[in-house]
């Protein structure tokens, strides 16, 4: 074994070793990558085995043999890779859309094509309309989003028209042919409305929050950059949902200060005070 | 009038803040990262 330490850097190629030197950059990147995902998950028992399993195969492939040892090692480490991509895919697909540039862009133009009066006058005119929704106890459910997959906007239909309050009331009166699904909001529009949005599967969830809450978590933990004001048809209570995080019993002030931060008004310390990290 | 420009930590607080909390964990994947390499390099 201390021949074979000696030799790993001593008798080595120049070339060879650089390429050992990025591949451990890589491997640590890929590491801390599950490492993280899995604190943040509270899985930290993922981080354990890992840990373990490595340290257990460098011990026995050097007291058993290499031969011996190869096919094992391969396999321990593609199950641990399945399993880190099985436990986390979701995790690193929502933060890959977070950061993705395409984000930024459309909040840079969103800022340059519309002042900040028409979007607070967009942000008074939803508050109006949830308040009216909820003293008269309809259902409504409101998506602002940067950035929503043709999928959902095809589901409901095109409305492309100015925010006002009345047209959202309108869109939620009951048995009118639209006021089941939800209402998507984007680029300072009223974009479609009726559309159908993907249910979470969740079963932590309060008893009193049905489809329309439900849906409401769905679609802010698919696209971690809207957030969905939900009124519910039952009790009146006006609810927001971001990032699968929800927040309930809003009133008029924290509502407007939560559209103002799915708008882009405020700045991303006031979005982090309001719905944490 | 344009929109509010976004504030809130540096980017250097923004690592300082990351890297203290995760500090333990970057350990571990550099020992994991390197025992892997050697590993390989010998099978």
């Amino acid at each position: 074994m201390q021949d074979f330490l000696k030799g790993m850097f001593t008798d080595v190629d120049i070339k060879v070793l650089v390429g050992r030197i990025i591949c451990a950059v890589l491997c640590t990147l890929v590491f801390f990558l599950f490492f993280f995902y899995a604190k943040k998950r509270n899985l930290q028992l993922y981080t354990y085995i890992t840990v373990g399993v490595v340290v257990v195969l460098f011990a026995l492939s050097f007291l058993i043999g290499r031969a011996e040892m190869g096919t094992y090692v391969w396999l321990a480490y593609a199950v641990l890779a399945v399993l880190g991509l099985m436990l986390f895919i979701s995790d690193i697909n929502r933060h890959l859309f977070r950061l993705s540039v395409k984000r930024k862009f459309f909040r840079e133009n969103l800022a340059a094509h519309y002042g900040s009066e028409d979007l607070s006058k967009s942000v008074g005119e939803i508050v109006k309309s949830c308040l009216r929704l909820s003293k008269t106890d309809t259902g409504a459910l409101i998506v602002i989003a940067d950035h929503m997959s043709d999928e959902i906007l095809d589901s409901g239909i095109k409305i492309n028209s100015e925010i006002t309050a009345e047209l959202i009331e309108t869109l939620f009166f009951p048995k009118t042919p639209l006021h089941d699904g939800a209402v998507i909001i984007s680029a300072n529009k009223v974009v479609s409305a009726g559309c159908y949005l993907p249910l979470t599967q969740a079963q932590n969830l309060p008893r009193e929050f049905g489809t329309r809450h439900r849906a409401a978590i769905g679609v802010s933990a698919a696209f971690p950059d809207c957030t969905a004001i939900v009124v519910s048809e039952e009790t009146g209570i006006i609810s927001a949902m971001h990032d699968g995080k929800t927040k309930r019993y809003l009133d008029s002030r924290q509502l407007q200060e939560l559209l103002e931060c799915a708008m882009g008004l405020a700045d991303e310390s006031a979005e982090e005070r309001l719905w944490g990290e | 009038m344009m929109m509010k420009k976004k504030k809130g930590m540096t980017l250097s607080q923004k690592f300082g803040h990351f890297f203290r909390h995760y500090f333990v964990l970057l350990l571990l994947a550099i020992g994991c990262a390197v025992v892997t390499v050697l590993l390989f390099a010998y099978i």
